[in-house]
């Protein structure tokens, strides 16, 4: 290296045969193994130092503006750019007519009291939105079964209606049920549908319904929306509990068989209910990634046909190569807990994700933020954020995943009691190290049929151009 | 084609100047005067100084036309057309590069004249026109070009100044004056970059070093508050590059308006070099396609200057841009029946048998 440049920070890792090299905003590239003994003795070949200057870690100084786009670029990846809440997660109730074995939120029985959203609930909403909204909003109602109380969901679009005019909403339903208040609702253009289908009619027996005539009526329904309103009114979400994890590709040819294009394979959280009927099942690490591998190679044989994605490898892979933001506030760093999101419980209590409300309600710790009440605490947001982000844990520091990968102390929490453990012990860790080792040995292989599929999951389509250049 | 520069007879002789001919406009300024069509079609103008007199060599409308007019060499020039969206004026031919591909070969030419005459004539200018200010290198001129845009930003605030710039000449102490004109003008910035190698860039440019000046300048301008609007002119030594400078731009260019990926203009230096400059993407569009779908998933905005809709594949047609000035823009005899011709940019007026793409059709 010259007198006349300037070295800027870099990570590194194996991957394959080879070492993986990533700046702080995520440009990566590959080099041979023996790299850094080699670096810092000074004896590169011209092409790594080619390499190494067109990944901005050797900057000339003729090249200022490579630190500036540098600066920029760790700017934009870092910064929150509201306070205003733009997506709200909304519990009308908890009450549900099912109960599935691995009910994360350990629902409340059908007929309970007390589990439903009150009268001064929603008068105080009006006033929460009103000083906390963004210009836009996306309402989720989850539940519990959100469809007991369309009343509520119905009121609750009132009040937003009052206040924007660019809404969305999804109702998260186990479609058990299609009543003709919620044929109503669903002609609403700017509603969707999201449901769970855990595979075909004896699986969804096993897992949710424990009854076939209830699993036959749910399918049924599920085919009853598509029908009526295409795919893009509704989407569903797979659980892998016991009985499917020997087999992902009857899960993902069931999906395929009612039309969808992608599937969203997540394991059994380890939360609610869960954390009894599978305790085994939902700290077993090894048996996922079994699990997903044979996944990921039937969706490589399928998509020699047809499009098809795995959404949560297909997000990483956009957010690492094409710069899109994953939108999941429990994968981001920093996490900027109740920033643009915040779930609303049955009695009102705020909590800055799903996994926290779970939490909160099996009495692990109290994770709320505030209530509609009292409006959002600022202090103790401020708190949980100071602790969630990993561009200053210890752990996390120097991995060379660390620009596209993202903190969860509320998982931590769910599984370890804690979030100031070992961080590469933890299931977050090992779940993302693993996807991103699997994407990156691929493109370090330069293994041209997945990488077409990854680039036919950036651009959600088989119709392009294979412009594969963006893998470099 | 429309010509733009016309012989015309002055009833007297002197030093140019600009005149804008209407029948309809009332205005104050001394600047507009009403115009005659005789029964051959002649155009006559009765200015302070005296009559000068025109033959449009097709018929037009001139109602509202600036004019730059020059008695010495009997010639007249309509700079500003009010029935067209495309007026541009021609700052300086002079130029620090010189581009293997450039359209309007540098001379050294004698510039001292130009900026009073052209502050004149864009105070004519019709309401909210966008005059694209081009050369040459107009920023050769420095001091009289942001002394021009600050007038313009108190006299015509309305006017869009489209620039053509090769971003070469800015410093830092030009920015708070830039910015100054930024906020009170619509000003758009158009740099060419040709490649995200810096060799490839130069030897395009023939300038050693104008890369990293290119990219300082850029985020100089770029802090200005500027809009910028970032060209390349697709060749047969940088067309294999295309999908990387895409990478290239969504890394570090993302404060651009839009990428402007442009077919080449087969005159000037570009007609003297077609051997080894025309790349035909009609048979080989794949480097444009790459570059257009990195772009897209990487958040650019990026449009394809100068293509006839016909030589890109179908899904990337609704980049094409109508760019083609009027008054060099022609059709193919095939392009008759064409039912998109209306959406289509055509070719230029100088496109021939030697700079033709292979895929031409009907769509």
């Amino acid at each position: 290296m010259n007198k006349n440049s300037t070295l800027t920070p870099f990570r590194f890792r194996n991957v394959s045969d080879k070492l993986l090299l990533t700046n702080e905003i995520g440009k990566f590239s590959f080099y041979s193994d023996d790299l850094m003994s080699r670096f810092y003795d000074d004896e590169l070949s011209s092409g790594e130092i080619d390499s190494l200057k067109q990944q901005s870690i050797i900057v000339e100084d003729s090249e200022q503006w490579k630190l500036l786009s540098l600066l920029r670029n760790t700017r934009n990846a870092t910064k929150s750019d509201s306070e205003k809440l733009s997506y709200l997660m909304v519990i009308p109730t908890l009450r549900c007519d099912l109960s599935c074995s691995y009910c994360q939120v350990s629902r409340a029985p059908i007929n309970a009291k007390g589990f439903d959203w009150s009268e001064d609930n929603l008068e105080m909403f009006d006033g929460f939105i009103k000083s906390n909204g963004s210009n836009g909003m996306k309402i989720e109602f989850q539940g519990g079964e959100p469809t007991l109380r369309i009343d509520l969901l119905e009121r609750i679009i009132e009040i937003s209606e009052s206040y924007f005019t660019d809404l969305e909403f999804v109702i998260c339903t186990n479609l058990v049920t299609i009543s003709d208040d919620l044929r109503k609702l669903l002609e609403k253009s700017n509603l969707v549908i999201s449901t769970s289908i855990d595979g075909p009619e004896s699986t969804m027996t096993a897992n949710r319904t424990e009854d076939t005539s209830v699993s036959k009526a749910v399918i049924e329904n599920v085919k009853w929306v598509i029908d009526n309103y295409g795919h893009s009114k509704l989407s569903a979400l797979p659980t892998i509990a016991t009985d499917q994890i020997d087999h992902p590709e009857k899960v993902i040819d069931y999906y395929r068989s009612l039309g969808f294009r992608s599937i969203f394979l997540r394991p059994v959280n380890y939360q609610g209910f869960a954390r009894k009927s599978y305790k085994e099942l939902s700290q077993q690490i090894e048996s996922w990634q079994k699990f997903w591998l044979q996944a990921m190679n039937h969706i490589l044989k399928i998509s020699k046909d047809d499009y098809f994605e795995e959404f949560y490898l297909g997000t990483l892979v956009r957010s690492i190569f094409a710069d899109r933001a994953s939108g999941f506030v429990d994968y981001a760093s920093p996490a900027n807990y109740a920033s643009h999101y915040c779930v609303i419980d049955h009695d009102g209590t705020i909590f800055p994700t799903d996994e926290s409300r779970m939490l909160s309600r099996t009495r692990q710790i109290d994770l709320s933020i505030g209530n509609l009440e009292k409006g959002l605490d600022r202090e103790i947001i401020s708190r949980l954020n100071f602790n969630a982000i990993h561009h200053t844990n210890e752990d996390c520091l120097h991995c060379a995943y660390l620009p596209y990968c993202g903190i969860d102390i509320i998982d931590d929490l769910s599984r370890y009691e804690r979030f100031d453990i070992s961080k590469t012990t933890s299931w977050h860790c090992q779940k993302h190290i693993f996807l991103f080792d699997f994407i990156f040995e691929k493109v370090a292989n330069w293994d041209v049929e997945w990488l077409k599929l990854f680039n036919s999951w950036i651009h959600r389509s088989q119709n392009t151009s294979d412009a594969l250049q963006i893998f470099k | 084609m429309i010509n733009l520069k016309l012989k015309a007879n002055f009833s007297w002789s002197g030093p140019p100047f600009v005149a804008r001919i209407s029948n309809t406009i009332s205005t104050n300024d001394d600047l507009t005067f009403p115009f005659k069509k005789d029964e051959l079609g002649n155009i006559s103008v009765h200015y302070k100084s005296g009559i000068f007199s025109f033959l449009p060599p097709q018929a037009d409308d001139f109602e509202g036309d600036v004019l730059l007019c020059d008695p010495k060499s009997s010639k007249i020039q309509r700079i500003f057309r009010a029935n067209s969206n495309y007026n541009s004026l021609l700052m300086t031919e002079r130029c620090d590069q010189m581009c293997v591909m450039c359209s309007q070969p540098p001379r050294k030419t004698n510039d001292a004249w130009r900026f009073p005459i052209y502050e004149q004539a864009l105070t004519l200018a019709s309401q909210g026109a966008t005059i694209c200010l081009s050369g040459g290198e107009p920023t050769l001129y420095k001091a009289e070009l942001f002394t021009l845009l600050e007038n313009l930003s108190s006299s015509r605030p309305d006017l869009k100044i489209h620039i053509l710039s090769n971003c070469q000449h800015l410093t830092p102490e030009d920015i708070p004056r830039l910015q100054k004109i930024h906020e009170s003008l619509d000003v758009l910035w158009g740099i060419p970059i040709y490649a995200s190698k810096s060799e490839i860039h130069e030897d395009i440019v023939d300038k050693h070093g104008s890369f990293n000046i290119l990219m300082n300048n850029l985020y100089l301008l770029a802090s200005s508050k500027a809009n910028i609007e970032l060209r390349t002119v697709v060749m047969a030594t940088n067309s294999l590059e295309l999908p990387d400078l895409s990478k290239f731009i969504s890394d570090h260019l993302d404060f651009a308006n839009y990428w402007a990926i442009m077919a080449l203009e087969p005159v000037g230096f570009a007609k003297a070099n077609l051997g080894n400059l025309l790349y035909d993407h009609s048979i080989a569009p794949q480097p444009i396609h790459k570059a257009i779908d990195i772009a897209v998933a990487r958040g650019v905005d990026v449009r394809l200057f100068n293509f006839p809709l016909c030589t890109v594949g179908p899904q990337y047609r609704k980049y094409c841009k109508q760019s083609i000035s009027d008054w060099k823009r022609k059709y193919l005899d095939i392009c008759g029946k064409c039912t998109v011709k209306e959406e289509c940019t055509g070719f230029f007026e100088w496109y021939d048998e030697r700079s033709k793409w292979e895929r031409i059709s009907q769509l």
